[in-house]
């Protein structure tokens, strides 16, 4: 008993130590938004300058000073990015312009496309669905293509629309929710048509409400995408300025240390509220999609 | 008698609810999907070649460095990722905390890439924190970030963001092993290794090919935590396929991007049936 009760707590310590080392690069980025923005230039420059001079250096290289606790804690970047160089949340608002029609879109087209596929009874739906899913499973990269070939026949192919419309109609959230409903009671939808219940009743009545976890897992993992997209920003927004923070904070690192933690962190700060309010169905959701039918 | 006012649910209905997604479909992968196969099989006149893209795509140095790097990655990351987060989720399994310890796995995954890429920047920079101990140590200092080791560089990147979803994905195969069986191992005398291979391993099968499938296509999206690393121009050890394609992107070479784009659907078409196939058969097997 006693020798369960040790192999217990070293299994816990193992995985508590994993977690800690796992969390590192955000407790990082956290904790050293609350550093100024001396300190910050001063830590983490390559250039030897008077706020750097006293660091290791070699020639004319200073090594970053790393650290998990700032020296002082002041709210000088943050203060930095909200007030005094409000423009860096210029990219902000363009990650968020990019995301919401994402995510809605996903919310409104998905729940109706999995119902129909589910309540369909044509010969030949399984063969479309599998188109569906192969597309689900290819690499971005090859999408990319025919997206492209898309927007230029629409006319689309530099800005929002190229990048937005795509992501709207991914089969991603049509496969997650017909996962869902694979689980439901048919005979509750018979007894609702009997009852007379045209089937847009049933879906918006009785289906939905059952589903919910599956539409927040969703709209959870759909905001996470899309809130980090990368490739197809980079391709079809040709305008820097209409970037996304995404791509953004990766041309930025080097000019403007100070604000860079303080910027990075406040673009976590959707995703993170996003996933705490989702967290449960968000579990739920993957280990749907995760089991085999 | 009573009647319904309404006809029954007719097959047409059930497609209303599927237009909207089937014509997003239509529009954005498969009309211009069949474009994409038409621009790779022809050549710049028109003029059906067939194969002679493909001939000419594998020619490309570029394309090789690219194709190599990617499977490469694949070879290294994907084993790496399903080994480390299944004894994690074997370790957690049986642990009290598994619900609060898990939301902490899944973390990296939902944070955004560009927010920790600095992180990654300050430790394996040249002047990063990891040579300044190197320096301070007396030894010398490694480019790790612009050598060979830049690969496994971003092998890590990849493990930190994927091994927690990986692992919740496995804890949720551990639910679906009923407990008796593991009674029974023990009942008959059975060790750790012959219980994990004659119950664990086996009842974990459909996880484990769902766990592949989801690794294989998350290493896919490493591009984007490369991309933020180096911007257009990586490093040639982690130089991959969509590099290449990025760079066709940049030229607007459609034949280029549509024989690649192509290459990279057939040869992941084939790896799913494979799996598909591979896993009923080791699950008639059993």
């Amino acid at each position: 008993m006693r020798k369960k009760r040790l192999s217990y707590n070293a299994r816990l310590l193992v995985i508590i130590g994993v977690v800690i080392v796992n969390m590192l690069p955000i407790v990082f980025i956290v904790s050293n938004s609350f550093m100024s923005v001396t300190e910050a230039a001063a830590r983490y420059t390559a250039m030897v300058t008077p706020h750097s001079a006293f660091g290791v250096i070699s020639g004319s290289m200073h090594y970053m000073d790393m650290t998990f606790l700032p020296t002082l804690i002041t709210a000088s970047g943050w203060r930095h990015i909200l007030f005094g160089e409000p423009a860096h949340l210029r990219f902000m608002w363009n990650s968020i312009i990019l995301v919401v029609p994402i995510v809605l879109g996903q919310l409104l087209i998905a729940p109706l496309a999995a119902y129909g596929f589910e309540r369909a009874k044509a010969r030949h739906k399984d063969k479309l669905f599998f188109a569906y899913i192969i597309i689900m499973l290819l690499p971005m990269q090859a999408l990319l293509v025919p997206h492209f070939i898309a927007a230029n026949f629409l006319g689309i192919s530099d800005g929002y629309f190229a990048v937005i419309l795509p992501a709207v109609v991914a089969p991603f959230g049509v496969f997650l929710i017909r996962q869902q409903m694979k689980g439901f009671d048919n005979g509750l939808i018979e007894a609702a048509k009997i009852d007379g219940a045209s089937e847009l009743t049933v879906f918006w009545r009785i289906v939905l409400p059952n589903i919910k976890p599956a539409l927040f897992a969703l709209a959870v993992l759909a905001f996470a995408e899309a809130w980090n997209i990368v490739d197809q920003a980079v391709i079809f927004i040709r305008n820097e300025f209409a970037l996304p923070m995404s791509v953004y904070l990766s041309t930025d690192l080097t000019g403007n240390i100070g604000v860079v933690f303080a910027l990075s962190t406040l673009f976590m700060i959707p995703a993170l509220i996003v996933f705490i309010y989702g967290q449960d169905d968000l579990s739920e959701g993957i280990i749907y999609s995760g089991r085999k039918q | 008698m009573y009647m319904s006012r309404r006809k029954p649910f007719r097959v047409s209905i059930a497609w209303v609810f599927v237009l909207p997604s089937l014509m997003g479909m239509a529009v954005f992968f498969f009309i211009p999907g069949v474009g994409t196969l038409v621009y790779a099989l022809t050549n710049n006149r028109g003029d059906f070649v067939f194969l002679a893209n493909f001939a000419n795509l594998v020619g490309d140095m570029a394309f090789r460095l690219g194709a190599t790097n990617s499977l490469r990655f694949i070879a290294v990351s994907v084993p790496l990722n399903m080994l480390i987060s299944f004894i994690l989720a074997s370790l957690l399994q049986n642990l009290t905390q598994k619900k609060l310890l898990s939301v902490f796995f899944m973390l990296p995954m939902i944070i955004p890439s560009g927010s920790v890429v600095f992180f990654w920047n300050v430790l394996f920079a040249d002047n990063g924190a990891i040579n300044s101990l190197l320096f301070r140590a007396g030894m010398s200092t490694v480019p790790w970030l612009a050598s060979d080791w830049a690969f496994y560089v971003v092998v890590l990147v990849f493990l930190q963001r994927n091994i927690g979803f990986n692992m919740v994905l496995f804890l949720s195969g551990y639910q679906f092993i009923p407990k008796d069986y593991y009674e029974m191992a023990k009942m008959e005398g059975a060790g750790a290794f012959a219980t994990l291979r004659r119950v664990t391993l086996i009842y974990m099968m459909p996880t484990m090919f769902i766990v592949f499938m989801m690794s294989i296509i998350n290493s896919f999206r490493i591009f984007r935590e490369i991309y933020l690393l180096y911007g257009q121009y990586p490093h040639r050890s982690v130089y991959m396929l969509q590099h290449f394609m990025n760079n066709q992107f940049l030229f607007a070479n459609m034949q280029r991007l549509s024989v690649t784009a192509t290459a990279i659907s057939a040869v992941t078409v084939v790896l799913v049936w494979g799996i598909f196939t591979g896993q009923r058969k080791m699950s008639d097997n059993f």
